[in-house]
């Protein structure tokens, strides 16, 4: 196979030398062979931590404001990805765009905005520890050069968001922008900041001897049918498929110190698997 | 005011946005790649339908991505980093597209710019959009491989899927769907329509379509059918816009 840049002429059309050269890219055999070589890491070294929107910032000060001083102590010496939930105004927009009839592709737009209001939100809490809130393009520069950076969690699909397997609210909310900007990136660790211990085998809410589940891993979690599962489930479906992110964990933000332990690697809250 | 104006709280309180619009797809390794050949009279048609029909029409990428996903598959790069380098290319396409049809008003609009959509179509301009949706680095990890799952032809389905519009179009160099790809084995049998749960079920390797189309299909909300075209065959593209059966019909309703 020749890597001369030159075109060829098959069946009509003008084609680029490559592996993949006139393929439809459907066919399973020939995408397996463009998972041969293992992904490069881009990023190991950064934590995505993301803040929740109902769990932590629309707690207000006394919810958000360690969780912030947490986080402001460790950029010192870890490089941090930070990301945005969108809570409580996102839900009243998702709930007044329905009832309008507007798609989901729409209830996306707005969900962006809400997230990228509560990450300026927190980048201003966070301006004396120099964190930054700047596009994708800007994110590697920023962490490489030592500042805290905070963004939207939402992905922005927008319009192109996948039409829900139920109901009518995007999937990919700011639990699974989070977790692909990671994923992307190849960060290692995923942080996901809430107001619960982790996975509980019955809803703390209404069950109080619930056991907390200190690691499950993502077919373990399908296959026990959690109620109220504290996170969006597409991140468990992508953690199975994933290349670089290999686990998720959920920390209690309301607990003092325990972002800051999941930061440094250690096992509290839930760890969720890929296995 | 059309009757699909006066029409739009059908499907369970959902609205239909652009009722009237037609989401066309021009395949780029199908069609673009063929230069001249191809995409003039592809695009002299699409022009003589934009009086009575309007049109979005969403670009492929073509063998310049499948070079891409080549040379980064083997650097090891991520599919995020795929996802953005295809959008780019399918945006190149995208604005030959736009040059070719500026006799016939057309506009490109990026993403940012959706809101001048009722508007550029009201005024007859067919619109020009990039094929890829803009998942870039949030690509969702595929099932296989290390392509991204959702490239062209999903994300010109989305856009007829938001927008509630009126046909979902794809025009390619096959008569629509066959049993296995009719390059490669001739004994591939044409499949003028099936519902989408049975082609899921059929699990063939080889599709004239992404694979997460015919998923999403399953969940959609409006563009539950859609129809795979040869626009090679002058007519064609005029019979799909009016309607009319003439490639792979793929239904979530049969």
């Amino acid at each position: 196979m020749g890597s001369s840049g030159r075109s060829a002429e098959i069946s009509g059309a003008r084609h680029l030398a490559s592996r993949l050269r006139a393929e439809s890219l459907q066919s399973r055999d020939i995408l397996r062979r463009t998972d041969e070589a293992s992904v490069r890491p881009l990023l190991p070294d950064v934590t995505v931590v993301k803040v929740g929107g109902a769990s932590i910032l629309d707690r207000g000060p006394e919810a958000l404001l360690p969780v912030i001083c947490e986080l402001g102590e460790l950029s010192a010496d870890h490089s941090l990805l930070i990301t945005a939930g969108e809570g409580a105004r996102a839900r009243h927009a998702y709930e007044i765009a329905t009832d309008l009839g507007l798609p989901t592709g729409m209830l996306s737009i707005l969900g962006n905005s809400v997230s990228g209001q509560n990450a300026q939100i927190i980048s201003a809490l966070m301006m004396d520890r120099g964190a930054v809130n700047v596009p994708i393009s800007l994110v590697p520069t920023l962490l490489n050069g030592g500042a805290p950076v905070v963004m939207s969690g939402m992905p922005p699909f927008e319009w192109w968001e996948p039409p829900p397997s139920a109901g009518h609210t995007p999937q990919y909310r700011t639990d699974a922008g989070s977790f692909l900007v990671a994923e992307g990136f190849g960060c290692r660790r995923v942080i996901y900041v809430k107001d619960q211990d982790g996975l509980y085998e019955r809803d703390p809410a209404t069950a109080a001897a619930a056991a907390l589940i200190p690691e499950i891993s993502a077919s373990a979690l399908f296959a026990r049918h959690l109620p109220a599962l504290p996170l969006e489930p597409v991140v468990v479906e992508m953690l199975v498929n994933a290349r670089s992110v290999r686990h998720v964990q959920l920390v209690n933000g309301l607990t003092p110190g325990a972002v800051t332990r999941a930061v440094r690697g250690e096992p509290v809250g839930t760890v969720i698997t890929a296995g | 005011m059309t009757a699909g104006d006066t029409q739009p709280f059908e499907g369970g309180g959902l609205v239909r946005i652009l009722p009237r619009a037609n989401v066309v797809k021009i395949g780029a390794q199908s069609l673009i790649d063929r230069g001249r050949s191809a995409v003039f009279p592809v695009v002299e048609e699409l022009g003589a339908n934009a009086a009575e029909h309007q049109l979005i029409i969403g670009v492929g990428a073509g063998t310049r991505a499948r070079h891409m996903y080549d040379l980064t598959s083997k650097l090891g790069l991520p599919t995020g980093l795929m996802a953005t380098l295809a959008s780019g290319v399918s945006e190149q396409n995208a604005m030959m597209i736009a040059a070719l049809m500026a006799r016939y008003d057309a506009v490109r609009l990026a993403k940012s710019e959706f809101t001048q959509l009722p508007m550029c179509l009201a005024a007859g301009s067919p619109v020009i959009v990039t094929g890829s949706p803009p998942y870039h680095w949030w690509e969702p990890p595929p099932s296989v491989g290390r392509l991204p799952e959702y490239r062209t032809d999903s994300g010109v389905y989305l856009i007829a899927e938001a927008f509630g519009a009126r046909s979902m179009i794809y025009l390619k160099d096959e008569d629509g769907l066959y049993t296995d790809d009719p390059k490669k084995n001739p004994d591939a049998t044409f499949i003028p329509r099936i519902s989408v749960r049975d082609l899921i079920a059929r699990d063939f390797d080889e599709l004239v379509i992404e694979r997460k189309v015919l998923e999403m299909m399953v969940f959609a909300r409006w563009a539950r059918e859609i129809q795979i075209v040869n626009a090679l065959i002058p007519g064609n593209v005029t019979r799909a816009l009016n309607g009319e059966h003439v490639g792979t019909i793929i239904t979530a309703d049969g």
